[in-house]
């Protein structure tokens, strides 16, 4: 029992992000405004049945949205001193690796932000680079189901969706 | 083969062989060649045909092992074709327990087809992130995120105000500038220097200066929760451009009563139109100050 638990263990594929981006869209009556994040820590990891779970954070403090006071602001909503980091994290099935071809796959994701966990299906196109894989994904999240105060503007709050999509590159873990 | 060859160690001695020892998968190869070479009766007469049966026993005897080891390799293919058509069992528990385990496929086979995403996103009935990859996050110092919060409360609420501020300013400095202009032209244009737009346009630069100064102390005294990195970015020029129009509503609050007072003077056209300038310019800059923020 305990080989058969080492060995699966030993077979399981582990995968580091390598670089990335996280980027969220919100629409205000006004403006789009798009804020992104190339500080992320990642993880996945396959095991060979192909299963996989992955698990993906940025702090928020590292959004940019192209005007600090904005970033300030987001910052606030999300009670980022008590909740600094945005996570995904979730499992997926039907992975084949090394990947031959591009697939999509659906992430069964939990995202947590501002200290509030919301489930969520994220579908996934995967790409192989060479050794590595590429993850494109964009999933439309509520603010209101976060319990985040809804920025505004010009006394007119942003919309309450959001669009979180990101683009990962993994490798194998060395 | 290995029948054949037990057939015809038995055509040998004369003997049917056994039946059972033909079928039953258990019967040792070896221990049945044994047997039948035991059988042998190796008198002197017989000489030639014992050395003759001798040897091809002997040959059986190293042929039959590799027979039945042949055999036995088939039905183990047999079996893992069976086995493949099976219900595969579950996997270990590397799947959260939230999560329900999908089958392995057998080795070689390509991995099951997973179902279509369901269509309950975002629902928090179904989490499945009951696992940690990555380092657990430093716990937060409480102290530390109440200073914050209460810190931001204030900020936002300063900077709620420094909103309205903001478009009372811009109200405020229209109506300054239009009743400028029309004092100018009453006084300098050929309106007849009746000074009827005088009194709106005193009461008006007062109020707009004031309003000005209040929105500005705001967000300069809202407390600032994080360290902000200087660059250019939209909330830079917003605060370069209101700061041109600070250098111009003080100017205007000095150049005001110096033109007001300079009447009778040749030079009071000259300072007029330098405020008339200046006035343009400080609403100018707060309008565009105001605009650069909501891209």
């Amino acid at each position: 029992m305990i080989a058969l638990l080492a060995s699966l263990l030993l077979a399981t594929l582990t995968l580091d992000l390598r670089e990335g981006s996280l980027t969220y869209t919100l629409v205000h009556k006004l403006h789009e405004v798009q804020g992104v994040t190339h500080a992320l820590e990642g993880r996945a990891q396959v095991q060979p049945d192909g299963i996989g779970r992955v698990q993906v954070r940025a702090k928020v403090a590292t959004f940019d949205s192209g005007n600090s006071n904005r970033d300030e602001h987001m910052r606030e909503v999300t009670h980022e001193a008590a909740h600094p980091y945005a996570t995904v994290k979730g499992t997926l099935s039907g992975l084949a690796f090394p990947l031959k071809s591009p697939a999509e796959v659906t992430l069964h994701a939990t995202v947590e932000l501002n200290g509030v966990k919301q489930a969520a299906e994220i579908p996934i196109k995967l790409t192989p680079e060479g050794a590595r894989v590429r993850a494109k994904f964009a999933v439309s999240l509520s603010l209101d189901a976060f319990q985040i105060d809804r920025p505004e503007l010009l006394f007119v709050k942003v919309d309450d969706r959001v669009l979180l999509s990101g683009e990962l590159l993994f490798e194998e873990a060395k | 083969m290995f029948c054949a060859a037990v057939l015809l160690c038995a055509a040998c001695l004369g003997r049917p062989p056994p039946a059972e020892s033909v079928t039953d998968s258990e019967w040792s190869s070896a221990n049945m060649c044994h047997s039948v070479y035991s059988r042998l009766d190796l008198s002197g007469d017989q000489w030639s045909t014992a050395q003759l049966m001798r040897a091809l026993c002997t040959v059986l005897l190293i042929l039959a092992p590799l027979a039945a080891r042949a055999q036995g390799t088939s039905a183990q293919g047999t079996l893992a074709q069976q086995a493949a058509s099976q219900p595969p069992p579950t996997p270990p528990s590397l799947v959260p327990p939230t999560q329900k385990p999908a089958r392995v496929s057998p080795a070689g086979a390509p991995p099951a087809k997973t179902p279509p995403p369901s269509a309950d996103a975002q629902s928090p009935s179904s989490p499945s992130d009951d696992f940690d990859l990555l380092p657990k996050e430093k716990l937060v110092d409480s102290a530390r995120v109440a200073e914050i919060e209460r810190k931001a409360t204030l900020r936002r609420s300063m900077l709620q105000l420094h909103q309205l501020g903001g478009f009372l300013t811009l109200g405020a400095l229209s109506v300054t500038v239009i009743s400028g202009q029309l004092n100018y032209h009453d006084k300098y244009g050929g309106g007849g220097d009746t000074g009827r737009y005088r009194s709106l346009h005193q009461i008006s630069a007062y109020g707009s200066a004031a309003i000005f100064a209040a929105t500005g102390l705001l967000a300069v005294l809202a407390p600032n929760t994080s360290d902000k990195p200087v660059r250019l970015d939209t909330a830079t020029l917003h605060k370069i451009l209101v700061s041109i129009a600070t250098a111009a509503m003080l100017s205007e609050v000095v150049l005001g009563p110096l033109t007001s007072g300079a009447e009778g003077s040749l030079r009071q056209r000259d300072l007029a139109l330098a405020h008339q300038i200046i006035g343009y310019t400080a609403l100018a800059t707060t309008a565009a100050g105001f605009l650069v923020l909501t891209f």
